[in-house]
């Protein structure tokens, strides 16, 4: 779907995309690291990219994809999307931060936020996320937003002519209401 | 591919496509609520409508797309004894395969021996590197099959399906093209 509400966090607001995104995204995506460490974003990136990729859920009514923009200055800094499961009440998240607002504790605020939102907003049940394993530091983001890791699928993704490992974390509703 | 619906064989059991005419016996089966409780897409209770609606799509499944459905037949006498499918997810690489055994059929290796032939089918012919199976957690038999055949457990997806009104949790086991052995 297209979003149209604002979900505020302390430092960061998860709000609909805009035309005039479109630049700024391009800019933080077209990167080997966030490529690498997605499944989505092709490195190197074709010009005018973000604007697709940016809306390839808006005709689907379980996805939500949000830019994650500063409150200062309403800028994005990444995106966060939800797909929803709506038969058995769960979603999936991905996410992604830019090269310059890493190590800030932005991506963890995001993906709590978000997490709010599936709960809160779409009432689900489960909520999950994966992350390669040659990328650590994902796993501790979602450990630190209240995740628990259920284990590794072995050579689960081809991306890159690899076959890669993932990690899959999840948080469900009883766990959710007592944090 | 030449032979679009594929035939194999073990020892007791041959592996072959279904035909519509094997629907009462599969909604026999699928009748006893202990199949439908422990596979995710069988309506509990089944009906003959929906056996029907199955068996014509894995009938007429387009090959290409990658999943093969086989009846297990027993080569003694003919009898049907369960179902087992490989699917392919061609842009990883992997394949999943499912399976039921008709309750009357239970403890005699059936899937066992069929899961065999089906990973080696998936290795050799479909060219996949790893093949998963899940099972509800509370599948216990289920899962002792996916480790006889070798392969490992990976990881527990809890509460997962939501099924007539419980959240079930999942166990994926998987084994790699180098950890299978013919």
């Amino acid at each position: 779907v297209i979003a149209t509400d604002i979900f505020e966090a302390e430092r960061l607001i998860l709000r609909p995309v805009r035309p005039t995104d479109h630049d700024r995204v391009q800019g933080l995506i077209d990167d080997y690291d966030v490529a690498a460490n997605t499944m989505s974003i092709p490195h190197p990136l074709p010009e005018g990219h973000a604007a697709t990729w940016l809306h390839r859920g808006d005709d689907n009514p379980d996805s939500f994809l949000f830019i994650v923009a500063l409150k200062s200055d309403d800028l994005p800094i990444g995106t966060i999307g939800l797909h929803r499961d709506a038969e058995n009440l769960s979603g999936t998240i991905g996410y992604l931060i830019g090269r310059d607002y890493r190590n800030a504790g932005y991506a963890t605020e995001a993906l709590r936020r978000i997490i709010r939102f599936g709960f809160e907003t779409l009432g689900l049940n489960r909520i999950e996320a994966d992350h390669f394993t040659r990328n650590p530091a994902s796993g501790r983001v979602m450990h630190k937003a209240g995740m628990k890791c259920e284990g590794v699928l072995r050579q689960h993704i081809f991306k890159w002519n690899v076959l890669e490992d993932i990690a899959v974390y999840s948080i469900l509703r009883e766990e959710y209401i007592k944090l | 591919m030449d032979n679009p619906h594929p035939t194999l064989e073990t020892q007791r059991l041959l592996l072959r496509p279904f035909t519509m005419q094997d629907a009462p016996k599969v909604y026999e089966y699928l009748s006893d609520s202990r199949i439908p409780v422990r596979m995710h897409r069988i309506p509990n209770p089944c009906t003959m409508e929906w056996v029907e609606h199955y068996l014509y799509k894995a009938i007429h499944e387009d090959p290409e797309i990658g999943r093969f459905q086989f009846a297990l037949a027993r080569k003694s006498d003919g009898e049907l004894v369960g179902r087992m499918n490989i699917r392919v997810a061609a842009e990883h690489q992997r394949a999943e395969i499912g399976y039921w055994i008709g309750v009357p059929h239970w403890g005699n290796g059936y899937a066992t021996e069929a899961g065999k032939r089906i990973l080696q089918y998936g290795f050799e012919s479909l060219g996949v590197q790893r093949i998963i199976g899940t099972v509800y957690s509370h599948n216990r038999a289920s899962a002792q099959v996916l480790q006889k055949l070798g392969m490992r457990y990976e990881i527990t997806r809890r509460q997962d399906t939501y099924k007539n009104g419980v959240f079930e949790d999942s166990e994926i086991y998987g084994i790699l093209r180098g950890e299978f052995i013919v």
